[in-house]
């Protein structure tokens, strides 16, 4: 590791001074009821730079940084030897000029000390992180890179996202968590893990948005070009929310309603029969387990189970499908997604 | 009996989106004022 530069140094300031700045407009910052520190505005005028703008950037940046800490640490990789960083990540960094400007990737990576990676962002709503694992692995499997850390922040703006709901039906906010992960792709080694660059898929602007319509696109087709049936997949990561947090807030249980999409593909290509529906979502899906942090649940949660999985034998392969509301930012109608294999090489 | 009728069609991206009920409810002869696609989570 290298030392830190003075400017990465930390920098308290003593409670009279956070107080005296909290008095002229910076955001407190507390530990349960105890006053820790403070956030301050970049810019007197501009909204890019506002107090919040900047805590939510800041609170993606740290637990990115933290997720690729943690993995470089229990994979004893030296951060030097990574290239190149991609985050995908949940938020917009940049001022009035340029909004969403971002590289927030290149931050991560100063910040975890990879001082030979340059970075950059994938932005796609909640399918990011599986266009930034494409985009990730095509830089290793050109050759333009060695390693590649794809890394994404949890998005504070989705804390307590459907909190009325809950506290309504007496429970507790369950939205409390800040996603992030941090996956390193390297060149394939026979009998690891690895993603099949030959299945990745994406939603083409034509294919429309209906379920159905996304799962030829994001399953069947790439499962076809490998000579595979839905019925080849051992398991599917879909969107992984919880139910326990969002049937009770009125969304119903996304995972489940994903497979049962699935299977009824399945269905109408007589790869099986209605009345074995069920069995395809139990034995093929999974329980939806993530926090409703977005980019999160979106399959990506359940690559780190997925690899242990595979080199345990107890799966052969996992297709991992990802969608994206662009429709939210209202520039198109559009929805969106991106899919993948991953299996153990065999070259 | 719906001939006419103004409509908000209001979709959900993983269940049935917005396009698509606007366009069941215009063939149906209902006039669709304003349909957009949601994502609850």
């Amino acid at each position: 590791m290298t030392k830190p530069t003075k400017a990465k140094q930390l920098r308290l300031k003593s409670f009279a001074e956070i107080e005296s700045l909290c008095h002229k407009g910076a955001l407190p910052l507390y530990s349960d009821e105890k006053l820790v520190g403070c956030i301050e505005a970049g810019h007197a005028e501009d909204v890019n730079l506002s107090v919040d703008v900047l805590l939510e950037n800041l609170a993606a940046k740290a637990t990115a940084a933290h997720a690729l800490k943690s993995l470089l640490s229990a994979l004893k990789m030296d951060p030097n030897d990574v290239d190149y960083v991609i985050s995908c990540s949940e938020e917009a960094v940049g001022d009035r000029y340029n909004r969403g400007g971002g590289n927030l990737a290149k931050a991560i990576a100063e910040e975890v000390a990879c001082e030979n990676a340059s970075g950059s962002d994938v932005k796609a709503f909640c399918a990011g992180p599986l266009y930034a694992m494409v985009h990730g692995a095509s830089l290793v499997q050109s050759g333009v890179c060695n390693k590649v850390a794809v890394v994404a922040g949890g998005s504070l703006a989705k804390l307590g996202m459907k909190f009325e709901s809950h506290l309504k039906k007496g429970m507790p906010v369950l939205e409390d968590v800040l996603g992030s992960f941090a996956v390193i792709l390297s060149p394939a080694k026979i009998g690891e893990p690895c993603m099949r660059l030959d299945s990745a898929a994406f939603h083409p602007v034509r294919a429309g948005a209906s379920p159905q319509a996304m799962a030829e696109c994001l399953a069947e087709k790439p499962l076809a070009k490998l000579g595979m049936k839905l019925t080849d997949v051992d398991r599917y990561a879909v969107e992984l929310h919880n139910p326990e947090i969002t049937v009770p807030s009125g969304s119903g249980d996304v995972p489940k309603t994903n497979y049962l999409t699935l299977a009824a593909l399945a269905v109408i290509r007589g790869q099986i029969r209605k009345d074995q529906m069920e069995d395809f979502v139990r034995t093929r899906g999974m329980v939806g387990y993530a926090p409703t942090q977005g980019h999160i649940p979106s399959a990506i949660v359940y690559l780190g189970h997925a690899l242990d999985a595979l080199r345990n034998n107890e799966i052969n392969n996992a297709l991992f499908i990802s969608k994206g509301s662009l429709f939210l930012g209202r520039m198109t109608q559009l929805s969106d997604g991106c899919s993948f294999l991953v299996e153990k090489s065999e070259k | 009996m719906l001939n006419g009728k103004k409509v908000i069609a209001i979709g959900e991206r993983d269940g049935v989106p917005g396009p698509v009920i606007a366009e069941c409810l215009e063939g149906a002869g209902l006039e669709v004022v304003f349909q957009v696609t949601e994502c609850f989570v």
